[in-house]
């Protein structure tokens, strides 16, 4: 038995791949491609979609077809080419800062309209191609460039608001478990409708150093820790106030499509004007 | 299956894209990876294979490496 390597979907020329050492966005673009191939995916009926920041450039890496947008607009477009084009199998690929900040309201609208996206948010708490300054998922208290005392504000939980938008799928995973995350984004990928993959991923340069996590591993190790099933987080007494966070599949439904439902009002509106 | 016909693992490293993070040392249950004495052309002191024979094909280390640069053949 051999396994998915995902490598016919990867672009080998261009490595090494440009992220830190230990990155995790390397770590979600491998279970990507593999992914890609378990489900038997042809290149030419994958866009990629990407925004701006560090995990936005892993459309250079990726042999399908890409679009490379604007910083926090990507939701949109990918929009576009869906509803153009419902064949297509649209995966869209977004920082925290990206999806959930400047891009927020788009996250919000795209669960709504259950459009048949496949999101993959790559949550490493902070900007990172502009220094690590702080995001809307950053923790309270955690430091960053922009909070050198501690952040103000509180971090988004962007699963929570996916589902409360109306996505047909929301799963969170971190990058210590790659299989783990490959499965998630397999069902992501085969479910109509809205999905959002929140993946929990270190910025090793960045918010690690800045947050009494010197070494790549130190950030493995804290994930592994802190993401935990939803019954152990519901026995954990402080739950919240210790950092801990829910990992698995959050939300599975399958509520009907914008493409689906907008076939049947057109068909409604043939019938009345007499099929034509 | 008897031990002649068990499948073998063959781990590698790509040493030009290891950026020597060490996750593959912290998750291989066999301890089969240990840093090089050189260093690639990006500045990075890579990682080798030092056991490869005792690999049992977890693929824990392929989920894992953030530059894509193990890969396991089997025989
Ligand atoms: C409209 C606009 N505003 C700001 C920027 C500057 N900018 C580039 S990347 C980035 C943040 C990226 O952070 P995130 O989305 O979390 O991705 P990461 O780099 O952490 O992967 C910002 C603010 C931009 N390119 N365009
Ligand atoms: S700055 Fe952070 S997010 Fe960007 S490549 Fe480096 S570790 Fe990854
Ligand atoms: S996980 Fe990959 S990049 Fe990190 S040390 Fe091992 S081989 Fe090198």
């Amino acid at each position: 038995m051999s396994h998915a390597t995902g490598l016919e979907y990867l672009r080998k020329e261009a490595l090494p791949l440009m992220w830190c050492s230990g990155c995790g966005n390397g770590i979600t673009l491998g279970a990507m491609l593999r992914a890609f191939e378990e489900l038997r995916y042809k290149k030419n009926e994958v866009v990629v979609v990407s925004g701006i920041g560090c995990w936005g450039k892993a459309d250079d890496y990726i042999m399908t077809n890409a679009l490379h947008t604007t910083h926090g607009r990507a939701l949109t477009y990918a929009t576009g080419v869906k509803a153009a084009n419902p064949e297509l199998h649209v995966v869209v690929l977004m920082g925290d800062g990206d999806g959930a900040t400047i891009g927020g309201n788009h996250l919000i609208h795209a669960a709504r309209r259950n459009m048949d996206l496949t999101a993959i948010i790559v949550n490493n708490f902070n900007y990172g191609m502009t220094g690590g300054q702080f995001s809307a998922t950053t923790p309270a208290a955690s430091i960053t460039s922009t909070s050198i005392a501690g952040n103000p504000e509180r971090g988004f939980d962007i699963c929570g608001l996916a589902e409360a938008a109306g996505a047909n799928y929301v799963a969170r995973e971190t990058v210590a478990n790659g299989a783990m995350l490959k499965k998630r984004i397999v069902e992501a990928l085969g479910k109509k409708g809205f999905s959002l993959v929140e993946v929990i991923s270190p910025c090793t340069t960045l918010f690690g150093p800045r947050n009494k996590m010197k070494q790549p591993i130190d950030m493995i190790r804290w994930m592994k820790e802190k993401g935990v099933p939803r019954a152990k987080y519901e026995q954990l007494a402080n739950a919240e106030a210790d950092g801990y966070f829910v990992t698995g599949k959050l939300v599975d439904k399958d509520y009907p499509d914008f493409c689906a439902s907008y076939e049947s009002m057109r068909s409604r509106i043939n019938v009345r004007a007499g099929g034509k | 299956m008897d031990k002649k016909n068990r499948i073998k693992f063959r781990p590698s490293v790509n040493e030009t894209n290891c950026k020597a993070c060490g996750y593959c040392q912290e998750c291989c249950p066999k301890k089969i990876f240990e840093p090089s004495d050189k260093f690639n052309a990006q500045g990075y002191q890579y990682i080798t294979v030092v056991n490869g024979d005792t690999c049992t094909g977890c693929l824990q280390c392929v989920m894992i490496c953030p530059d894509l640069a193990i890969s396991i053949k089997e025989e």
